[in-house]
């Protein structure tokens, strides 16, 4: 149940304000915070059209500064959760019918609340030629929910909802567009945008988890951690360094790079998660970066790895009309900065379990002496695929996504056939990736949470097509 | 101007349709009974949607696991071996205690607002409040003292969690501390619980004056108090109305079977309400557990003259000696099988137990005997202890329990409870038994183990920690 209040006003066609407010009532709540109020405003202000400006008019078509604040609010997604309920428990004892309280009242759980806040800047030059946009735009999260927050169960029960913390989506985005050329026989059109975007946890209640799921001494796991003031995506695992090519090579080195001597003066060899696991690695295991220097590789030697965000995504493209009726253009995408765990290839050179495996394989350690890139073949057993760098990859790319051609026939050529209208056109799409990648397709869906990473397991990626038209209007 | 809405404040005030909140609970004794029986439903089974295991799997796993008597079957997950081999480490998801605090924070519920039903309901009587509220103490009373002999310490709270202001993060309480807290509880409760509700399955089934008495006794004779334990058995044994069947083939249907019976003084009552947890743990093709070869060599030896004709009854129907797979809760799919809790012949054990420890070593021989007799037990597990010898008759009483209370959630405290005695005088009762079911790879590292008694508890799930910065970890776990 709501109320929204809202007033746009304009004066001397340069300051355009406009403020809005809305009252939420909502009874997934309890009694305390049923309600909650949502301001709004919005304001615009074309410097162009200023006293002071009179004299770059004719360079400058349009200079204007715009800023809004709006903030919403969220409501939890099931009812009567705050209350304190009874239920059956589904059989009686002893004849006599049991009542349990299934959940806790909550009084204290508040309105997730969305300020977004949102700066911009637009200029139009060169006789309406040149046009450039700039905003920087953040969007802040409090009193953000989580389901289920884990409780100490002795209370009684092992998980409760709550407000957790702030979180921030923020970025900024610019654009622009030229067209150099304008005639009745030539148009040339140029588009360019570029935008980063990124979630940064700032305030984290200490209940909320603080690491994804998974024992980085599991085969196939990356570490992702929460930090606050940093933005998602990063994640950790081991540093690979290729294989043990011999008995000798799996001795444990010491910061100096000699090798480490018990007591009793005998060779020491690097083991995996001393004590817990405690396998000592063989001729032709992978070989991990020991960064301690103590002879264990374990969750000591975890490092950062890399980002799955991507720093920079954007496009450009261009459109060239020639004698008003025969047009091209061509568009392309990019992603920069950003790093691919390559899942296909942790899946098809693991040789673990059954799965076909790449032909990778066939270069790998099979005999003392041997130096390869690739371990030995361990059937479900060893650790020869943990999360480590080994398959982390730059993800970044350049992609020609369309080349189109567009005819317009003479419209007087037409009228003795008597069609008002024909044109023909071909378009190209996904032509042309330029990418270092080794993987199938750099476009991995970048859908990151809190303990997500970008992983790209090889789903469909974007086919080449080549469309041809004909349209015709009567 | 753009102005849109409507409102009503009682309108928001939405109640649900599908169960009832706490306001509108709490208004009839007859409510007082149904949270009650919700304290005894969450002995059998997790409420719905809960993914837990059942108080009774915890039972059986806590009091059998790190003994001698059960060993890992084929379906045994690799944290359960963990156990078996004495290598338990804090991430180990069978030590949780979140099932025992369930049933406490119903309890605790039931404590904190029953009596206000009082002053709603005129028909609720201030004897028949006092019987519901002994229930539920003697039940919580019952949960912590298990909490204890697994954990040692544990969080004490004794109010219930109903708003998320109750929410406290709580540090441990020493097991010494809580021990009392039960006394003072249990005492509570045997005043104000009934002699009896008026049917034998009740009886059994819900907590009685002796049901209160049978956990006094054992929790004095966990403390080492020998006097007060006496005291305490002698009020059941004196009541004359619990005593042993008489051995024969209708012994196990009469006492487990079916229930309920005259030598049972507190059971799990499934009969009547929910098929028991363990046909998938110790029946199924994929058991997790079975027997060990001590109980076929050394619980229930053969008869050296005639093992067909002279056998000891308990050894036939408690598991099968041909795969070994422990059949005392049933073998059907589902099985109905009550979980005893306390029967006549563990009082008449206890009372031994500190008569032993109290110079009246006669006055134990023979009520070791006495059961001995009823049970056709074989004299090839007789033992000839001097009634001076106070550890010779201990150790006839442990070897007569491990028969009698076979699988049923009672042999690792039994030994646990003898070895701690005087300050771990006899800490080699529990070196002894590393033997039966630890692989002997490891049984040099268990042995070292042991020697620290803080092991000998089970240490807090490292999520608990996580949760609760109070908490700190028994020291044994974090070297």
């Amino acid at each position: 149940m709501g109320l929204l209040l809202n007033a746009q006003y304009k004066f001397l066609d340069r300051y355009i304000f406009n403020a809005g407010i809305r009252g939420d009532g909502n009874s997934k709540f309890g009694p305390n915070n049923r309600y909650g109020l949502f301001p709004s405003a919005s304001v615009r202000w074309r410097v162009s059209g200023e006293p002071f400006m009179q004299r770059a008019a004719k360079y400058i078509d349009d200079l204007s500064f715009r800023a809004s604040y709006g903030v919403v609010g969220n409501a939890p997604r099931n009812d009567y959760s705050y209350l304190n309920m009874y239920q059956n428990y589904g059989f009686s004892y002893l004849g006599s019918s049991g009542v349990y309280p299934t959940n806790i009242e909550l009084s204290d759980l508040r309105w997730e609340k969305v300020a977004q806040s949102n700066v911009g800047l637009t200029i139009v030059l060169l006789k309406n030629r040149l046009n450039m946009d700039l905003d920087v735009y953040r969007k802040r999260t409090t009193d953000l929910f989580y389901p289920g927050i884990a409780i100490p169960t002795y209370n009684g029960y092992s998980g409760v909802d709550m407000n957790v913390g702030t979180m921030d989506n923020q970025g900024w985005e610019f654009s622009l567009n030229y067209t150099p050329v304008r005639s009745q026989k030539l148009r040339v059109d140029f588009s360019f945008n570029i935008s980063h975007n990124e979630n940064i946890i700032r305030e984290i209640d200490p209940l909320y988890p603080r690491e994804n799921n998974g024992k980085i001494t599991n085969n196939n796991v990356f570490k992702v951690y929460i930090q606050e003031n940093n933005p998602f995506g990063s994640f950790y695992g081991f540093k690979y360094k290729g294989v043990y090519k011999d008995l000798n090579s799996t001795v444990a080195l010491d910061e100096n790079g000699s090798q480490i001597v018990g007591p009793n003066g005998q060779k020491v060899y690097m083991r995996f998660a001393y004590p817990s696991v405690d396998y000592v690695f063989q001729p032709g295991d992978a070989m991990y970066e020991d960064i301690n220097h103590d002879g264990n590789i374990d969750y000591k030697d975890i490092v950062y790895l890399g980002n799955g965000n991507p720093n920079l995504t954007g496009g450009f493209g261009t459109a060239v009309t020639i004698n008003g009726n025969i047009r091209f253009g061509a568009n392309f995408s990019y992603r920069t900065g950003y790093q691919i765990i390559n899942g296909t290839k942790i899946n098809t050179t693991s040789m673990y379990g059954f799965n076909n495996q790449s032909t990778a394989v066939l270069r790998r350690w099979k005999t003392e002496g041997d130096i390869t890139d690739i371990p030995r073949a361990t059937y479900a057993t060893g650790y020869n695929f943990l999360g480590s760098d080994r398959y982390v990859e730059d993800g970044s790319y350049l992609r020609l996504r369309s080349i189109t051609l567009k005819y317009d026939f003479n419209k007087n050529m037409l009228k003795r056939l008597g069609i008002k209208a024909l044109s023909a056109n071909v378009m190209v799409e996904n032509v042309l990736t330029f990418t270092k990648y080794t993987g199938q397709d750099p476009e991995v869906p970048v859908k990151l949470t809190a303990f997500s990473t970008v992983i790209d397991n090889s789903t469909t990626p974007p086919i080449k097509t080549i469309t041809l038209g004909l349209t015709a209007n009567f | 101007m753009l102005v849109m809405g409507s409102s009503c404040k009682k309108w928001l005030d939405t109640q649900p349709r599908d169960g009832i909140t706490r306001q509108g609970f709490w208004k009839t004794k007859e409510d007082i009974q149904a949270a009650v029986s919700g304290c005894y439903a969450s002995l059998l089974a997790p409420p719905p949607g809960v993914n837990d295991k059942a108080l009774t799997e915890y039972l059986f796993m806590f009091g059998e696991m790190r003994a001698d008597m059960i060993d890992a079957g084929p379906g045994i997950t690799n944290e359960e071996k963990d156990i078996f081999d004495v290598n338990i480490v804090e991430s180990n998801s069978v030590s949780r205690w979140s099932a025992f605090y369930r049933t406490i924070n119903f309890c605790n519920t039931v404590l904190d607002y029953a009596p206000a039903v009082k002053d709603v309901d005129p028909t609720l009587s201030t004897e028949q409040l006092n019987a519901y509220l002994s229930e539920v103490l003697a039940l919580r009373s019952m949960m912590y003292f298990n909490l204890v002999k697994t954990f040692r310490d544990v969080p004490l709270k004794l109010t219930s969690t109903s708003k998320d202001t109750d929410l406290q993060d709580l540090p441990k309480t020493s097991g010494a501390d809580i021990l009392n807290q039960i006394v003072a509880d249990l005492k509570k409760a045997e005043a104000g619980a009934v002699t009896t509700y008026g049917s034998t399955v009740n009886d059994k089934g819900r907590v009685t004056k002796f049901t209160v008495n049978a956990i006094l006794a054992d929790v004095y004779l966990w403390m080492d108090n020998y006097s007060a334990c006496l005291t305490e058995c002698n009020k059941i044994i004196s009541s004359q109305r619990y005593a042993m069947q008489s051995a024969g083939s209708s012994w196990y249907f009469n006492v487990f079977y079916n229930g309920s019976s005259t030598e049972t003084i507190f059971e799990f009552n499934n009969s009547n309400s929910v098929n028991n947890v363990f046909y998938n743990l110790l029946i199924q093709a994929k058991k997790r557990f079975i027997a060990s070869a001590y109980v076929a060599s050394d619980v229930y030896m053969p008869d050296e003259v005639d093992p067909d004709r002279f056998y000891d009854i308990r050894g036939d129907v408690f598991y099968r000696n041909s795969d070994f797979s422990i059949v005392k809760w049933g073998t059907e799919n589902p099985s109905f099988v009550n979980w005893q809790a306390y029967r006549i012949t563990d009082i008449m054990l206890m009372k031994a137990e500190a008569l032993a420890q109290t110079n009246a070593g006669t006055e134990a021989l023979a009520l070791i005997n006495e059961i001995r007799l009823k049970r056709n037990a074989v004299t090839a597990t007789a033992q000839t202890p001097d009634v001076e010898d106070k550890d010779g008759i201990c150790d006839y009483i442990l070897a007569e329990r491990s028969r009698e209370f076979a699988f049923e959630g009672k042999r690792w405290f039994d030994i646990l409870r003898m070895a701690k005695r005087d300050n771990y005088r006899r800490l080699d009762l529990l070196i002894n038994i590393i033997s039966q079911t630890v692989s002997p790879a490891l049984q040099q590292s268990a042995i070292v183990k042991f020697r620290d008694i803080n092991s000998h508890y089970f240490p807090i799930y490292e999520a608990e920690l996580f949760a609760d910065p109070k908490l700190v970890q028994n020291p044994f776990y974090t070297k």
